[in-house]
């Protein structure tokens, strides 16, 4: 397999996470902790992970050890733990900005929530499931897209590209 | 943000156990080359070992020892439950062996395997 098909696989399999449910097009949070809280409480709404509580101390404890924002408006919080069930991504926007002590001072518009079960065998696929998104975004007209995307299908196929 | 004193011994387990694997991470070579390609740079790793420190001194000596012997010997001290299996050896737990109630300042741990049980 190359580089490129390797990509194209592990960006396939992380949009088919991606389910309705997990898509907020509107966030309302203004800062980081109020982000991760509204992202945590709708997927724990359709009943996606339990204990919310203690994945949002995950993704705190994540963003203490650094900034999961990348630059150019774009934030991955990720974590794992063993009260997430299965893999999980959730994608939100905020139409105003989010500040996320990003690296270029920029407030964030577009955010990645990527979340995995505690498992030997669920590390590697998650890094390269991170690493696949960071790819994507650092893309400007794949940015573009994602924040004029209208519906989940457009999101899917950006994540595929 | 939940404070620590509100959780039971077997969140604070997994609040410790969480902690350590991202400590783990931060130091795996690997994780943070892939992190650094992604733009993303450790920069708070110190503080991270004084969350762990003020979590670790919330929890018994006697259950923390055992906690370190065992993630020591496993890479993870905690692994769930799910449907009456322990989720580190993939043994059936004995019928009489339940979840401890919600206030309880005990744990389980499997008897095949020696792991604390996490129900989930």
């Amino acid at each position: 397999m190359t580089h490129d098909e390797a990509g194209s696989a592990s960006g396939t399999r992380v949009a088919g996470f991606l389910t309705p449910e997990h898509f907020l097009p509107d966030l309302r949070a203004v800062n980081r902790l109020e982000a991760l809280r509204e992202l945590v409480d709708a997927v724990a709404a359709v009943r996606s992970i339990r204990e919310p509580g203690g994945i949002l101390r995950v993704l705190r404890d994540r963003e203490t050890l650094g900034t999961t924002a990348i630059g150019k408006g774009v934030a991955i919080p990720h974590g794992r733990s063993l009260v997430v069930a299965r893999p999980l991504l959730a994608f939100a926007r905020s139409q105003h900005g989010v500040a996320w002590d990003a690296p270029d001072g920029e407030d964030v518009h577009l955010i990645f929530l990527l979340l995995a079960p505690d498992a030997p065998s669920s590390r590697t696929p998650y890094l390269e499931q991170l690493a696949q998104l960071a790819r994507v975004v650092a893309l400007a007209r794949n940015r573009n897209r994602l924040r004029l995307a209208h519906d989940l299908d457009t999101v899917r196929a950006v994540l595929m590209s | 943000m939940t404070p620590l004193s509100t959780l039971n011994v077997a969140q604070r387990l997994l609040y410790l156990q969480d902690l350590d694997l991202l400590l783990k991470d931060a130091q795996d070579v690997g994780t943070r080359e892939l992190w650094h390609k992604a733009g993303l740079h450790v920069s708070g790793f110190a503080q991270l070992q004084q969350m762990r420190a003020e979590v670790a001194s919330s929890i018994a000596p006697r259950i923390l020892d055992l906690y370190e012997r065992i993630f020591r010997r496993y890479g993870r001290a905690l692994v769930p439950v799910r449907e009456g299996t322990c989720l580190g050896c993939f043994v059936k737990l004995p019928s009489g062996v339940t979840s401890p109630s919600v206030a309880s300042d005990e744990i389980s741990a499997c008897q095949s395997c020696g792991r604390i049980l996490y129900w989930i």
